[in-house]
């Protein structure tokens, strides 16, 4: 437990200068209200209108790949640890890998056929 | 360096048969231009990766075989899922063909549904052969996953959709439940294998007793859900309503089966000593389901309601030769002759409730499916040979002798008798009695003197009928000559003790 | 029994929650836990054993996750609702980090808190949801929810306090059962066949998500 005790320290220090800063600049700085300083920034777009504008399935069907992907990554990680551990099963270990990512692949070219990737 | 323990991946042949037509299935959705250029090619292919699954499952080596090997692993293919997996093929056979002629008139594109039905088949034959927590979890997601999509099939429908949200979000509910109650048992006994959890509840300390009863509470209510048990059972005549006919076939089957299978595998291998926590709950459970699941029946106009609820109550005598098989003090003989019942229920239930649907998909009067009363009425004169096929099917639901129907009760009723359930096996002959007044009023309807509404016209075509006529077969074969299946269901049965 | 206590008192937090939601909205709820962290951090410190320093981090952690677990409940904007849960799988990942298991501490915030989230929000933008309909919860309803809630509570909580709050490893347990290593070994040799079922599962998803969604060509 005790390795992550300078984990805690760092923690603790980055929301103390954190939270020192906003503090500090809330009693030094100077303030002037009112006017357009209060409109709030939109990149120079007015910002006119609700924000909750209803999203593009397509942004779902996105995140729906990234997950699939992201999960990828995470076993992979696991199986690169390992597999110099196992080098005697190696290409069992590979074929394994090989297998999940190739169903994932299909999944990726089934989206791609699909059309679920285009944009228009 | 520790050496890898690895499993036997030649039982997974099936599976993996099943799962490769799944992807050539989707693919062809993906690659076919318009829906009729596929119309043809994916439920060929499903049909080819079901049958060709069923020769693959006898190709392995049994675990029963393997004496040593029992208790090991996180898959098996023992004789008990063998016997399931032949059962959950010919669901999804019929489920293909009943679903053909349905995807054409809806003009539906269909390989990605036909994937997603092999799929759901795959996940039920994984919930069979799990001899592991998260395999029987993932299993049951698989399948759970690929009927929400199903039942949704239909997007510009809105019964379609609305029935895919209750299913989807209540099963979810289901599930969280089912994931608490796995969790408190890995608490428990610190692995997820069902060795493990046998070798903790061999001698469970009085700390844990209300631990276990918690997580057979939790287990009970994620797979109460897709065995449709009271009070878990809300959602089944909407969805069933809402969603697809040939669907509706599939979920009131499907889903079912795996959880029963799961169950048994689950009583036997993994929590006998959790029998004292089971035995009480589940008997409530099995009345309540059958009881409500009839009484509710027997006020529905909408077949496809009724269908469901009659689906429920059927889902409760099952549970009767669970309750049977676990009672305190049965003998091993009993036992497994209680388990075998529930085994040759599952196998009769499939024929006669699939076929009862799959019927709902050959009436088309008007612009949509056969769903209420007034559809069928005077069927037996319009359409002589289909209204025999669901008086078949209607007899065989009632019970009638010479059905598959009756001799699944009769096995049930008795092996609770034998058990000593005796309040259980007189609950389920009342209950008998009650359902058969519904059943015989879609029949009276189809015979009705008085024309209804509306011609009924001819929508099946042929797969649908070949689906009908073989499940009617089934049912038959099974009620004059009950002992070749029985006697499977009996080896299935032992391969597990 | 002694036990009790600390775990009763722990699932009364959600209440102190409310009382500061009440008092000074989220901001404030978030604030009183992000405090309860760091004074956590500080007591750790200052007595320096590791173990009461892992059992304190551990409630704090916990808090943290179930005071923004309610804030997800008890919110009627799904968007805040679905940042709070970002608080929720911090916490949670946190609690890994603290009984050592690193590993699905960092899957927890690069999955759930990374990847999940976005989706959740995704869907809260897709639904569309106007503010006026996001109704308070209450009435009879609510009132026996809460009462089922509790009395499932008081279940749990009378069937796990004998077992008593032991965050040390079983005895007998190898030295790092959840490391990486440990994890790969198990995932790739005995767990094969779910792994790749996992891989089946994605799929489903990927396939589902594409069917329901209704992006295909018209033909």
């Amino acid at each position: 437990m005790n390795e992550y005790l300078s984990v805690l320290v760092f923690l603790l220090l980055a929301t103390l200068v954190g939270a020192a800063l906003l503090v500090l600049s809330h009693y030094l700085g100077p303030r002037r209200r009112g006017g357009i300083k209060g409109t709030p920034v939109e990149s120079g777009v007015d910002p006119i209108g609700d924000a909750r504008i209803p999203f593009n399935v397509r942004f779902y069907l996105v995140g729906i790949l990234f997950i699939v992907f992201d999960v990828e990554a995470v076993f992979l990680y696991v199986w690169a640890v390992i597999y110099k551990q196992y080098l005697n099963r190696g290409a069992f270990l590979l074929g394994e890998m090989a297998l999940f990512i190739g169903i994932l692949l299909f999944g990726y070219v089934y989206a791609w056929k699909k059309g679920a990737l285009d944009w228009d | 360096m520790e050496a890898m323990t690895l499993p036997d991946l030649r039982e997974l042949i099936p599976e993996a048969t099943i799962s490769i037509s799944a992807l050539i299935a989707i693919l062809v959705g993906a690659l076919a231009r318009n829906y009729s250029s596929a119309r043809r090619i994916a439920p060929a292919v499903a049909l080819i990766g079901l049958v060709a699954a069923v020769p693959l499952m006898f190709a392995v080596p049994h675990a029963t075989t393997v004496p040593t090997a029992r208790f090991e692993g996180v898959f098996v293919a023992d004789a008990f899922a063998v016997c399931l997996k032949l059962l959950f093929s010919a669901v999804g056979v019929i489920a293909t063909l009943v679903s053909v002629n349905f995807l054409e008139a809806e003009r539906q594109a269909n390989g990605e549904y036909y994937g997603l039905l092999l799929l759901a088949v795959v996940g039920m034959m994984l919930t069979a052969s799990a001899r592991d927590v998260v395999l029987l979890f993932l299993g049951l997601e698989v399948l759970s996953l690929s009927t929400y999509v199903l039942v949704g099939y239909l997007r510009k429908d809105p019964h379609s959709t609305e029935s895919a949200i209750k299913y989807f979000l209540l099963s979810s509910f289901a599930t969280a439940l089912l994931l608490y109650g796995l969790s408190l048992l890995y608490g428990i006994s610190g692995g997820t294998s069902y060795a493990a959890i046998r070798a903790a509840g061999a001698h469970l300390s009085g700390d844990l007793r209300l631990v276990a009863m918690l997580s057979v509470v939790f287990l009970t209510a994620g797979i109460g859900f897709k065995a449709t048990l009271v009070p878990f059972h809300m959602y089944a005549p909407d969805v069933y309503q809402g969603a697809p006919g040939c669907v509706a076939a599939f979920l009131a089957v499907g889903p079912k089966l795996a959880a029963f299978g799961a169950l048994i595998r689950l009583l036997v291998e993994a929590m006998p000593g959790f029998a004292s926590e089971w035995v009480p709950l589940l008997t409530v459970v099995s009345i309540l389901t059958m009881t409500i699941g009839n009484l509710v029946a027997l006020s529905q106009s909408n077949v496809k309601r009724m269908l469901a609820y009659s689906s429920i109550a059927h889902a409760g005598y099952m549970l009767i030769g669970i309750v049977a098989a676990f009672t305190p003090g049965v003998t091993a003989d009993v036992r497994s002759q209680a388990l075998a019942a529930v085994v040759y229920y599952l196998v009769a239930y499939t024929f006669m409730k699939m076929g009862a649907f799959g019927i709902l998909l050959s009436i088309k009067p008007g612009d949509r499916f056969a769903e209420t009363l007034d559809d069928l009425r005077g069927l037996g004169r319009r359409r002589p040979l289909a209204a025999a096929l669901l008086l078949v099917f209607l007899l065989s639901l009632i019970g009638i002798p010479l059905t598959a129907g009756f001799t699944a009760k009769f096995y049930v009723f008795s092996s609770a008798i034998s058990a000593g359930c005796y309040t259980l096996a007189i609950a389920g002959i009342l209950n008998a009695v009650v359902a058969a007044t519904y059943y015989s009023r879609i029949a009276i309807a189809l015979y009705a003197v008085e024309p209804g509404r509306g011609e009924p016209y001819a929508a099946g075509g042929i797969s649908l009928k070949v689906a009908l006529a073989a499940s009617a077969i089934a049912i038959l074969l099974l009620g004059i000559f009950p002992g070749r299946v029985l006697e499977t269901a009996l080896q299935s049965v032992r391969s597990l003790f | 029994m002694t036990s009790v206590w600390p775990l009763l008192l722990y699932y009364l937090l959600p209440l102190v929650g409310l009382w500061t939601y009440r008092r000074g909205g989220r901001t404030g709820t978030l604030a009183a836990g992000i405090s309860w962290f760091l004074a956590a951090v500080a007591l750790g410190v200052v007595i320096g054993d590791a173990r009461s320093f892992a059992v304190i981090s551990f409630y704090l952690l916990s808090l943290v996750a179930v005071m923004t677990a309610f804030l997800v409940v008890t919110g009627t904007n799904p968007v805040y609702g679905a940042l709070s849960l970002i608080g929720t799988f911090t916490g949670i990942a946190g609690v890994f980090v603290v009984l050592q298991c690193e590993f699905f501490g960092i899957v927890q915030v690069i999955l759930y808190a990374g990847a999940i989230l976005v989706l959740y929000l995704f869907v809260v933008m897709m639904v569309d949801l106007p503010k006026e309909n996001a109704q308070k919860r209450g009435g009879v309803r609510g009132i026996a929810a809460i009462a089922t809630g509790l009395g499932l509570l008081a279940l749990v909580v009378k069937a796990l306090a004998p077992l008593g709050m032991r965050l040390q490893p079983a005895a007998g347990a190898s030295a790092e059962p959840y490391s990486v290593r440990a994890v790969g070994t198990a995932l790739f040799g005995p767990y094969l066949v779910p792994f790749e079922v996992a891989s089946l599962l994605l799929l489903v998803a990927l396939v589902g998500a594409i069917v329901l969604s209704g992006r295909e060509r018209e033909s």
